[in-house]
Order: structure tokens, then C-alpha cells, then sequence
């Protein structure tokens, strides 16, 4: 029975994969549509993206802790 | 496959001990404060930065609590208060984790992550081998210990001024 999900929570979390935000795509009146499609594969909206990037901005810390910056 | 052997559960809850109280008069049972990850995430950034914290978690980790557990009471409680919903804890506990590292690293003590996988049985019985054998050699140290003894007394009881002549 799993009593502690934390270990595979934190390995789940694939935050060396996270890519950086894309520019925004342009609004003007010209602008191609928005597609629903890919609303629904907009990564940067989910929780669990933003979780990664704070823990990212964090990890960071700790290594230049470890590499003495 | 190996079969896992499972050891009872004795600290479950006992069947019908949610309906003891009646419904909404516990923090879980009501919406929750934080409704959304961001929120929950100012909410423990804000609480961990504090010295106060800081201090107890170093207590603790120096102990030997691994980050894992750390981290999973942290969001257990937070949901028992009715600060954030079970989903949104979820969530959260990898960042939990990466902080307390962080605090670890920074106050330069060695700690356990828990990311290494447990095998319990094994460590166990790998212990309980091990105490079998240190003890064992003990036995056979004292064993063999008081014949020499005995042997010495009595050899010096002859050399004594008022001992016996032959």
C-alpha cells in the first residue's frame, strides 16, 4: 500500500524537459484564430507546469549553492 | 513474481469513524481556502521563509526524517486545516521537497531525501543478520574468556607467601 506519494511525485516532475515559454503569437486583426485544439495543449496553463518552473527556479539555487556562485 | 508480504494495517481508521461528527463541522469537509496550486504555493513559500521554520526543519532533518515525509505531512496538514484541497497538495509536495532541500543545502547539513527506493524487509532482515552475528562473536569471546581466567588464579595462588607448601 502506498502510505507516501512524495518520492514518485518528485520523480515524476521531468523539469530538465520543461521548455522555455514561446513568444507570443501576435494579435493583430489579421492574426490567424485561435484553434481549441491547441488551447488544450497550451502546457504553460496546467498547474503542473508552473509547480516545475518554480521548482526549476529553486534547483537552480541549489546548484549554485553546490558549485559555490 | 515475488509476493510481497503485507504487515496489518492497525492505525486505519475504523469503519463509519468519518460519520462521528456531523457533516461540514471538520476544515476538510469544507471548500478550502486556497482553491488554486499558485495560491497554495504563496501560501508555504511564505510560511517556509520564515526563521522560525527554518530552524525546525533543520532540527528535523538532522534527525534522520527523510524530505518525503517532511514534505507529505506538510501537505497532509495543510489539507486536515482546510488550507487546500488533497488534489492541490498533490501538486505541491515536489515543490515542498525542492525547498527543504534547498534549506538543507544552505544551512549545510546532511539529510535524507527518501528518493532512494525502500526495501524494508531486506533492510531488516540485513540488520537483524548482522546484530545475530556481532552478538554470536560476543558469546564465543566470553565463552572462551573465563577459562583463561581460571587458569591464571591458579597459577598465581601458588606464588602467594601464605600459600600452601607442596
Amino acid at each position: 500500500m502506498l502510505i507516501n506519494p512524495a518520492r514518485q511525485l518528485y520523480l515524476n516532475m521531468d523539469i530538465d524537459k520543461i521548455e522555455e515559454q514561446q513568444q507570443a503569437p501576435s494579435t493583430g486583426l489579421l492574426a490567424p484564430k485561435r484553434m481549441m485544439k491547441n488551447v488544450a495543449e497550451d502546457k504553460v496553463e496546467q498547474p503542473a507546469f508552473r509547480v516545475a518552473k518554480h521548482m526549476k527556479l529553486l534547483r537552480q539555487q541549489r546548484e549554485m549553492l553546490k558549485n559555490g556562485n | 513474481m515475488a509476493i510481497e508480504e503485507q504487515e496489518p494495517l492497525f492505525d486505519a481508521p475504523i469503519p463509519g469513524m468519518s460519520l462521528t461528527h456531523e457533516l461540514g463541522a471538520r476544515p476538510w469537509q469544507s471548500p478550502a481556502q486556497f482553491t488554486t496550486v499558485d495560491e497554495a504555493i504563496d501560501y508555504y513559500m511564505d510560511r517556509m521563509a520564515t526563521e522560525e521554520f527554518m530552524e525546525q526543519a533543520v532540527d528535523v532533518l538532522e534527525m534522520g526524517v527523510p524530505i518525503t515525509t517532511v514534505a507529505n505531512t506538510m501537505q497532509m496538514s495543510g489539507v486536515m486545516e482546510g488550507k487546500h484541497s488533497i488534489d492541490v497538495g498533490m501538486l505541491v509536495i515536489p515543490l515542498l521537497m525542492e525547498m527543504l532541500m534547498l534549506i538543507a543545502e544552505t544551512e549545510g547539513i546532511d539529510y535524507d531525501s527518501g528518493l532512494t527506493e525502500e526495501k524494508p524487509e531486506t533492510t531488516k532482515d540485513a540488520m537483524i543478520n548482522k546484530v545475530r552475528v556481532e552478538m554470536k562473536s560476543r558469546i564465543d569471546e566470553v565463552q572462551e574468556e573465563p577459562e583463561d581466567a581460571v587458569t591464571e588464579e591458579e597459577e598465581d595462588v601458588s606464588f602467594g607467601l601464605m600459600s600452601r607448601r607442596k
